[in-house]
């Protein structure tokens, strides 16, 4: 029964087996523990490797979310010369082969470059030679589907603007290396740009990665989203109209803007020309920007409200205050001051000074208001400073301190000469009398939303009182008669809306004096009898049309649209009796 | 005569043992079992144990070629899954495009040129509130439709819409049952809502 051999030789086997079990015990603590470190560090070195994640940037969209710049793949495609050869394709399931001359000819065709070009670089001795940069996905997915051998490929990302050039003046663009360069793409680039990432994983001999292995370092985090308050149907419209605008006057530029009366958000800030962010070197230079902020020009004519209103809101008139306006008025100083066109003297109420635009009419009824105080209230309205919108290179046009002004720009400022102003300072004027005499800092940035869909709004400067509501609804009562009976102003006439506004025919300054071509513009707001938006378009150096005849049609055109667009129903009322002239 | 029997040389002879057997008494018997048990038990142990660590050590062999085998086939699936991942998002971003050039402005003004279409700048407004028609209604015309053909640039714009065919006579009328018998769907609770001031638009671009 019982064997004392094989109990010993039990015994010894399991002596054995413990002692092998110890030293592997020993050896494992030895690599595991002991030298961990080490032999880590060298595995790590032989198949670890550190990746950046580049983080996506965010979208720029508008207020509807229609995407105006995204980020998308291309691909950059790349050749090892060293090993270019014929290659065998799967041609419809058969095998065909291709010379290297064959192959140069297809890949000519698909990337929209020359076979030459190709050629030239598929030769040498090199281990690299680009073939095209930013080649589209369907050109990388046609080359990577050949499966040629020497040829590989780096994705990157690219911006891509959907919308090509709506919005572009606002939206700007980036440079090849997708470092931001103009517009919102610069301006919010901190929103817009996220932080890269870092990771590490070990891969095998066949390059394939490990997931067990990879250690996050840093975590990536994409870009956020810009917000911006304006519509982008509503945006193209108005760019169609200015720039048919601009081809009807041969002008140098024409804009349109659309504000809300009541939030001071922007729904369309276009120009032509423009520039298409996504080929920006198709257009001049000068052409890349925004000149809605960014050009400041005297405005002329369409400053006379801000006269009148001052006058009225100061208890020195009344939109029925009464003056003889000559087509010419000699200053005490000698210097005379002209209006637009020969004419007897007319007796013009002050609604009739604006109806008629009468530069010597504003100037004897704004006149009655002392300069400090027409200076003060020339700040409430913005001019001398930027709007808030933070625009780049926003202009804060110039408005010099009344003490400086002689005695003509005193007298010059009340219809629009001796200040400059951008096109976006002249709207936001208008939009004051729309918002019952309160101005405030335009929008075109609603915020930064991140992934989570958390809006950070943008802050806006606070609102500025400048009229009582009551000057305000007298200065648009006055505005109403301009398109009423202004000679140019009825053509701003929109049927079935009750609409206020006013013409400006600028002169250019150029040089010392004055050049031959003019700044025209018509700037309104309806419905009249309960404002909710304001239109100011302008074309700058119009050629066949010197006034703002020029410009009504694009304001009537775009108001249309907006109201529109935003279903306003038709006035039910009638604009208040008040009598333009006097016997 | 002893001492001659004393000086005889005398051979030695052993003394014979006569061995029988007795019957063992308990506490032998005990000691005896006990020890053999227990070296029984101990191979028994050493046998199991040895066996266990022989099953264990082989079961772990074959556990971890299996896993190794499992946990390799998944990290090739998982780049393979990757790969198509990749693949298919570039057939997204494709797709995407061709649909963000379609929606463009630019393609819809020039199709809707091409299909005869003119905006009419002169749209009447119902108020279902107010039960009223605000505007007169007045036919649209290409004269007074404002710009027509697309002025704004779009270089991201590769697909176009073709619209030719889209025209009446190229499109399959479909088939539209007799009023008759079209029934009003009852669970079906249309509600319109209408802001506060205003009309609604149309929400189309």
């Amino acid at each position: 029964m019982f064997n004392e051999a094989t109990f010993r030789r039990h015994q010894v086997l399991a002596v054995l087996v413990l002692a092998l079990i110890l030293v592997f015990i020993a050896r494992l603590s030895w690599f595991q523990i002991t030298a961990a470190e080490q032999y880590r560090e060298e595995a790590r070195d032989a198949i670890e490797v550190t990746r950046t994640i580049e983080a996506v940037r965010g979208d720029i969209v508008d207020s509807e979310g229609n995407v105006l710049a995204t980020t998308i793949f291309t691909w950059d495609v790349n050749i090892d010369p060293v090993n270019v050869g014929p290659v065998t394709l799967d041609i419809n399931g058969r095998k065909t082969p291709f010379t290297k001359e064959e192959i140069a000819e297809y890949i000519a065709g698909i990337l929209k470059i020359s076979t030459k070009s190709v050629l030239s670089k598929m030769t040498g001795e090199g281990r690299y030679a680009n073939l095209k940069q930013r080649a589209t996905a369907t050109q990388f997915t046609r080359l990577k589907n050949l499966d040629i051998p020497w040829i590989y490929f780096d994705r990157k990302q690219t911006r891509y603007y959907p919308q090509g050039a709506v919005a572009g003046n606002l939206v700007g663009f980036v440079g090849t290396d997708g470092s931001p360069l103009a517009g919102l793409e610069r301006t919010m680039n901190s929103c817009l740009a996220g932080t890269d990432g870092k990771e590490t994983y070990e891969q095998g001999a066949d390059l394939i990665k490990i997931p067990s292995s990879i250690r996050t370092i840093t975590p990536v985090r994409d870009g956020s989203d810009v917000v911006l308050s304006i519509n982008s149907d509503l945006q193209y419209a108005a760019q169609q109209e200015v720039a048919a605008t601009v081809r009807r006057l041969q002008a140098d530029w024409a804009s349109a803007i659309v504000i809300e009366a009541k939030t001071g958000k922007i729904l369309a800030a276009a120009e032509a020309p423009t520039v298409d962010p996504n080929k920006p070197g198709a257009v001049r230079e000068q052409n890349r920007g925004s000149r809605i902020f960014q050009a400041a020009f005297e405005p002329g004519s369409i400053l006379k409200p801000v006269a009148a209103a001052t006058a009225v809101d100061t208890k020195e008139a009344t939109p029925t205050t009464q003056v003889v306006a000559p087509d010419s008025l000699r200053m005490p100083w000698g210097q005379y001051i002209n209006d637009s066109n020969a004419h007897p003297p007319q007796k013009l109420t002050l609604a009739g000074v604006l109806a008629k635009s009468s530069n010597t009419g504003i100037i004897q009824i704004g006149g009655k208001v002392d300069s400090a105080t027409r200076y003060e209230y020339m700040q409430k309205f913005g001019m001398g400073q930027k709007t808030g919108v933070n625009f780049e290179g926003e202009s804060s046009g110039v408005l010099a301190d009344y003490k400086t002004w002689d005695k003509m720009t005193d007298k010059a400022v009340m219809f629009g000469q001796g200040v400059s102003l951008t096109p976006i300072q002249t709207a936001a004027i208008f939009q004051t009398f729309a918002n019952k005499g309160i101005r405030l800092s335009p929008v075109l940035v609603s915020g930064c939303r991140d992934k989570d869909g958390n809006l950070s709004s943008t802050k806006v400067e606070p609102e500025v009182r400048v009229l009582s509501e009551s000057s305000a609804s007298q200065t648009i009562d006055m505005l109403e008669k301009v398109v009423e009976k202004g000679p140019i102003g009825r053509t701003a006439r929109i049927f079935g809306y009750r609409v206020a506004g006013k013409t400006g025919t600028a002169q250019i300054a150029e040089g010392k004096g004055y050049g031959k071509l003019y700044a025209v513009s018509f700037v309104g707001l309806a419905p009249a009898e309960d404002p909710k938006y304001v239109v100011a378009v302008t074309a700058y150096k119009s050629r066949t049309i010197s006034n703002s005849l020029g410009a009504t049609p694009g304001f009537v055109a775009v108001m249309k649209q907006v109201l529109k667009t935003y279903g306003i129903p038709p006035s039910t009322t009638k604009s208040k009796n008040i009598p333009t002239e006097w016997k | 005569m002893t001492a001659i029997r004393a000086i005889q040389p005398v051979k030695p002879i052993a003394p014979r043992r006569h061995l029988r057997p007795v019957p063992a008494t308990k506490t032998q018997r005990t000691v005896v079992s006990a020890r053999t048990a227990s070296r029984e038990q101990a191979r028994a142990v050493l046998k199991s144990v040895s066996g266990r660590i022989i099953v264990g050590g082989i079961a772990i062999v074959v556990l971890n070629m299996i896993l190794s085998s499992l946990a390799n086939a998944s990290i090739y699936e998982i780049s393979q899954l990757k790969k198509e991942t990749a693949t298919l998002g570039t057939q997204t971003q494709i797709i995407n495009q061709q649909v963000a050039s379609l929606r463009s402005p630019q393609n819809l003004a020039t199709s809707a040129k091409e299909l005869g279409m003119v905006v009419n700048s002169n749209p009447v407004f119902l108020s279902v509130k107010q039960a009223k028609v605000f505007g007169a209604a007045t036919p649209a015309s290409a004269s007074n439709s404002g710009v027509s053909s697309n002025l704004i640039a779009n270089a991201a714009m590769f697909t176009t819409s073709k619209p030719e065919n889209y025209k009446a006579s190229q499109v399959s009328v479909i088939d539209v049952p007799e009023l008759s018998s079209v029934k009003a769907d009852k669970s079906v609770q249309v509600q319109v809502v209408l802001p506060s001031e205003g009309i609604p638009a149309s929400p189309t671009h």
